[in-house]
């Protein structure tokens, strides 16, 4: 029986699992890769501490970090896919074929990518489909894309589209953008770029590859169809929290509801941090900071078992 | 062994698939799909729109994976 396992290795996970270790409790790490959501970022400029880094280079210092502390076990990559209650505290079965058991759990695994769950998009990713603008962009030079999310995602999406489609839709549910103003600027001054809003994006059209998108216009009361070789989609993450649902309070969001002066859940024992929580922020910073209170609210816990 | 990695300049598996064959010494080719010779035979290889695209000896590889590219470099 360990003390605490982490699950997750986002900026959350990892500082919990800094501070666990410092404080020698017996912790286990069971994450799929290091670096949560932004590992993929191209550049990050608001971790305090470091004026531009990487999305790969935050990962890397992240995975070094916490391969320096001494009371640390690590699994990775690994999933965890359910939690059960024990008597004497928790044990978790992953996509290993693994169970582990400790006394507390700290979860901290963060968020993925929302798809439209509408026709054709999973029968169509990376066949046009796409979730990754700075990756993929370069791909469809030249070509008619739309981006659907008019949030910062959206917006970043549709400018870096705009360097190389030949023309750029962005297509949102609302009635108006609702990023960052001076991307908004950036996005209605481009030529290339057309912003359809009111617009509900009910299907992916496709032979091979990609050739089109349906939507219902509200405006008009009508289904309106795009031809476009490229469709991104950028409506933003969900929690990954399923696997904990049956044990811990989670809003209509599926965050995990915490006390956010002690990272404490609905169930005595488990705490989280991070982007899995219903953190109103979701920022690296703050989940480093909320990862620290999680791991030192779960020493206090297992110290108040007089099991340490 | 000839190895293409089909690349971007924003893209963190394509920076990660580099890593993985600098640190394996590994020689290989980088064809950036800003290119449009590059991004047609890509497209024609893996019959997707995704980078990274691997070619290792015609085998073509989509996306970057650490333990299937071992795999396959060990053989």
């Amino acid at each position: 029986m360990r003390d605490v396992i982490i699950i997750g290795g986002g900026p959350a996970g990892v500082a919990a699992g800094v501070y666990s270790a410092r404080k020698k409790l017996k912790t286990l790490l069971i994450t799929e890769s290091f670096g949560g959501q932004s590992a993929i970022a191209e550049s990050i400029e608001n971790w305090i501490g470091s004026k531009k880094i990487s999305g790969m280079e935050f990962a890397k210092i992240l995975e070094e970090h916490i391969r320096a502390q001494e009371n640390i076990e690590i699994k990775m990559p690994e999933n965890v896919i359910e939690v059960k209650k024990i008597s004497d505290g928790f044990e978790i079965t992953t996509d290993k074929n693994n169970s582990y058991q400790a006394m507390a759990l700290i979860i901290t695994s963060g968020g993925r990518r929302r798809r439209l769950n509408i026709p054709g998009e999973a029968q169509f990713e990376g066949k046009g489909v796409a979730y990754c603008s700075t990756c993929d962009a370069p791909v469809f030079k030249n070509k008619s894309v739309a981006v659907v999310g008019a949030g910062d995602a959206g917006l970043g999406a549709a400018i870096d589209l705009a360097r190389y489609a030949e023309k750029v839709y962005l297509i949102s549910n609302k009635k108006s953008l609702i990023g960052d103003m001076s991307l908004q600027e950036i996005v209605k001054n481009s030529e290339k770029i057309t912003i359809i809003t009111d617009a509900e994006v009910q299907e992916v059209l496709g032979g091979e590859f990609v050739f089109g998108l349906k939507y219902f216009a509200q405006n008009d009361n009508q289904i309106k169809e795009l031809n476009v070789e490229g469709i991104f989609v950028e409506i933003g993450s969900t929690p990954n929290s399923e696997f904990v649902k049956k044990l811990v309070d989670t809003n209509p969001k599926g965050e995990i509801i915490i006390d956010h002066r002690t990272g404490a859940t609905s169930r005595p024992g488990i705490f989280a941090a991070g982007f899995a929580t219903d953190e109103i922020y979701k920022q690296n910073n703050i989940a480093v900071g909320d990862g620290v209170v999680a791991a030192l609210s779960a020493y206090n816990y297992l110290l108040n078992l007089e099991k340490l | 062994m000839k190895i293409i990695v089909y690349t971007t300049d924003g893209c963190v598996y394509c920076k990660m698939a580099k890593e993985f064959f600098e640190r394996n010494n590994i020689s290989y080719e980088e064809k950036n799909v800003s290119d449009d010779a590059n991004r047609q035979e890509m497209i024609e290889k893996s019959n997707q729109l995704k980078v990274p695209v691997i070619d290792v000896d015609g085998r073509i590889i989509v996306g970057f994976d650490e333990e299937e590219l071992q795999a396959i470099c060990a053989m």
